[in-house]
């Protein structure tokens, strides 16, 4: 079984980036003064994902959040995936890069993650550090 | 994908073994650009995606994680840079900031991190 280190430098020289059309707003309802944050998909990434049998399963990195640092991790030498859709490689990556408990345990009213097109995120960050995601709207306001 | 087992490699005067080059070489490399919609700028390696936090905060996601978060991050901006270390073991953080030391939008927030794979 190859090494998931091996696999990404491979897909990375023969697949050409594929830039994303979509972006995941989030806040931290533990940290409920820091803005929105954003998350961008790498496009070298993204290309692995929809070429397939790079990427390990999902859940072999939700099992290593409680692996302590030094110990053998699952995810690098797990039996890579088929490939995905676009929809699919954000909503694997929601759960790999954004904390669980944002996108699984928070049990509030306030909406706390969004898919959202990139042209919906403002390209104005004069207010970067105001921003929240609109409870009403599709796209992030500057906090009144 | 084949293997090539070499214990040693030369330019036929000097020789050093492979450990040297394959310990030395970067696990995982990413530019952005945090002006305008932030995006990740330039070439990449073994980074999933790129969280903006805030103004002139950059964090790359890895891919594939390091060992532990003991590695080491080499991290430059167009700006000043500042608190670019390991954030985790599958994360690490290239900021900027300006003159003032206020964090700061920059053209090219890089870094790259240097260790142990998982």
């Amino acid at each position: 079984m190859s090494h998931l280190w091996d696999r990404l430098a491979e897909a990375k020289s023969r697949l050409a980036p594929v830039q994303s059309k979509y972006r995941v707003l989030f806040e931290d309802p533990s940290q409920p003064d820091a803005p929105a944050a954003v998350l961008v998909p790498d496009p070298n990434w993204m290309a692995a994902a929809l070429a397939g049998n790079v990427l390990p399963p999902i859940d072999t990195y939700l099992r290593d959040r409680d692996v302590p640092d030094g110990q053998p991790k699952e995810h690098p030498y797990a039996e890579p995936i088929g490939p995905m859709t676009e929809e699919q490689a954000i909503e694997y990556l929601i759960q790999k890069d954004i904390s669980p408990h944002i996108w699984r345990d928070y049990r509030g009213n306030r909406q706390v993650l969004k898919i959202v097109p990139v042209e919906l995120v403002p390209s104005d960050r004069s207010f970067r550090n105001a921003w929240r995601i609109s409870q009403d709207l599709t796209q992030i306001e500057e906090a009144a | 994908m084949s293997t090539l087992t070499v214990s040693n490699v030369s330019d036929g005067t000097l020789s050093i073994p492979t450990t040297y080059v394959t310990n030395g070489s970067a696990k995982a490399f990413g530019g952005a650009n945090m002006t305008g919609t932030a995006a990740l700028r330039g070439d990449s390696l073994n980074i999933s995606s790129l969280t903006d936090g805030g103004t002139g905060q950059a964090l790359f996601n890895l891919s594939n994680a390091m060992a532990d978060a003991e590695y080491i991050v080499l991290a430059a901006t167009a700006g000043y840079a500042y608190g670019q270390y390991p954030f985790s073991a599958s994360q690490f953080q290239a900021a900027a900031v300006n003159s003032g030391g206020t964090f700061t939008d920059s053209v090219w927030q890089q870094g790259a991190a240097f260790g142990d794979l998982a």
